[in-house]
């Protein structure tokens, strides 16, 4: 019994590892991607000095965060203002630990799952995380005693809930065409081509526009609008901190393309891969391949998004949340129990 | 699993001390938030993943965001805002010990609230709130929607000239 808890913990230590690795490299190198595309879409060069196309660019950005002067306004509340940036990271790296990042892998003997954690209310799960993301963001723009940063956090937070609203009930409509809330049961469900987004579409579409605004990502970057707040919630940051703040929202890219792949684009399932007769290993690594290549194919949308489309003002943010979505989710929800009923 | 227990038990404990004890409003609900996601980890011991899930979402995600924006925007967080009047101190001394005496008594009924089975699962909660409490759940679905309602009235301004924008 021990024993076997003992590997058990060994193994699932390793896993996380892993996909905390994983996340961190993938968030490091969206930074470079976005100042790429950015610089595509601007007809501009980008970021090309440090390494062969600038592939050094994020160690050196990193660097330059650690080097910077560490700076903490009098006036703040030094053990929050340290506390909110560390909250914003942790909560944006927990989602990783239910999103399940290939199917089974068979090492020495032992069966691996390649998913940290099933359990049962993974989506739930998730809700929670991003529910508690908020605090992150309260804390620093309360603590650093500054009125853009207060503005901007009670902002960010009021955006967060009224989006979390619409999301959750695009996320009931698929679960109750699912029938379950475990994500690795979501994923086994769509064999083939029985991609959630094909029954759901109107809820996906609700789900992703709501991860753009959970995510701050423009056009809902309200929070950090230069314009109006200074530099938003994390005006007043400097240094690491402020490149926790920043690099929490890549790795919220991240985690929020993964979602997004797993709930409604099938997540590791390669449609008709079990017709070629390969070795199961091999199926599972191709199929986290094609996770991944789905994954930086939504993140590639945030920032085509990004570089594409202007700023909302913040009545037509809420405008959008309470009169635009909250309805057309609810709409879904009920056409979808219909359906389901009369079947 | 007695190793978990005593750690999230302890937790509990201390982060409840802190919610009485801070000298500062802000510290008082960060505990408070510390607090109810150790009662999250107690159920998730006891099977009971969905209701930690909830529990999480409604009281750390939603309830504990409402007390910070009210502190944060009332600007409450100076100690010499706090109402300790000796009336509110003493009947808050009888709330408590009433609350420890109502929930110590469960500890001594004959049936006993031990988990027998794990009851806290979406589909055992489903089913129980679908037949046995089905009117007890949609009332209360009726009294959240009043309440609602209720706010908005109450929240909304009458404008002179008629318009909204």
């Amino acid at each position: 019994m021990t024993h076997s808890f003992f590997l058990f913990s060994i193994e699932k230590l390793i896993l996380a590892s892993i996909v905390f690795g994983i996340t961190l490299v993938v968030a490091m190198y969206s930074t470079l991607a976005e100042r790429k595309f950015a610089a595509f879409f601007q007809d501009r060069l980008g970021p090309d000095r440090a390494g062969p196309f600038g592939m050094f660019q994020p160690l050196a950005d990193g660097l330059k965060f650690f080097f910077k002067e560490e700076f903490i306004p009098a006036k703040a509340d030094k053990f929050l203002f340290i506390l909110g940036p560390s909250i914003a990271m942790v909560m944006s790296c927990m989602s990783g630990a239910v999103i399940p990042w290939g199917d089974r892998l068979t090492l020495f003997g032992h069966s691996v799952s390649l998913q940290i954690a099933d359990i049962n209310i993974g989506v739930l799960y998730i809700f929670a995380v991003v529910s508690l993301g908020v605090y992150g963001v309260i804390l620093g723009g309360w603590a650093s005693n500054n009125k853009f940063a207060l503005l901007s956090a009670i902002r960010a937070s009021s955006q967060m809930i009224s989006y979390e609203l619409a999301m959750g009930l695009s996320l009931i409509a698929l679960v109750m065409t699912t029938g379950t809330l475990s994500l690795g049961s979501i994923v086994h469900q769509q064999v083939g081509f029985h991609w959630n987004v094909f029954f759901q579409p109107i809820g996906f579409l609700v789900f992703m526009i709501c991860s753009f605004a959970e995510t701050n990502r423009t056009p809902f970057d309200l929070p950090e609008c230069e314009t109006e707040l200074v530099g938003g919630y994390h005006t007043e940051y400097s240094s690491m901190k402020l490149g926790f703040y920043l690099f929490a929202e890549y790795i919220n890219m991240f985690v929020a393309s993964a979602v997004m792949a797993t709930l409604y684009f099938g997540g590791y399932q390669i449609p008709g891969i079990s017709h070629l007769g390969l070795s199961p290993n091999l199926v599972t690594l191709l199929g986290s391949g094609f996770l991944f290549v789905k994954i930086f194919g939504f993140i590639f949308l945030f920032m085509w998004v990004r570089w594409t489309v202007p700023r909302f003002r913040y009545d037509q943010l809420m405008r959008l949340g309470w009169n635009v979505l909250l309805p057309i989710s609810m709409i879904n929800l009920i056409v979808t129990g219909a359906i389901l009923v009369l079947r | 699993m007695p190793v978990f227990f005593g750690i999230i038990a302890t937790t509990i404990i201390l982060s409840g001390l802190g919610v009485i004890l801070s000298k500062r409003p802000v510290y008082s609900i960060l505990s408070l938030i510390i607090c109810l996601y150790a009662m999250g980890a107690l159920y998730l011991t006891l099977h009971a993943e969905f209701l930690a899930i909830v529990h999480l979402i409604v009281y750390a995600g939603a309830i504990m965001v409402l007390f910070l924006f009210v502190i944060m925007l009332m600007n409450l967080d100076r100690p010499e805002h706090l109402n300790r009047s000796r009336l509110l101190q003493w009947s808050a001394l009888a709330v408590g010990i009433s609350l420890v005496l109502v929930i110590g008594s469960t500890l001594y009924t004959p049936s006993g609230p031990w988990v027998v089975a794990p009851m806290g699962s979406v589909h055992a909660i489903g089913r129980l709130l679908f037949s046995k409490f089905i009117v007890p759940f949609e009332l209360s679905a009726v009294l959240f929607l009043a309440a609602i309602v209720g706010v908005v009235i109450t929240a909304k301004v009458p404008h002179p000239e008629g318009d909204t924008e």
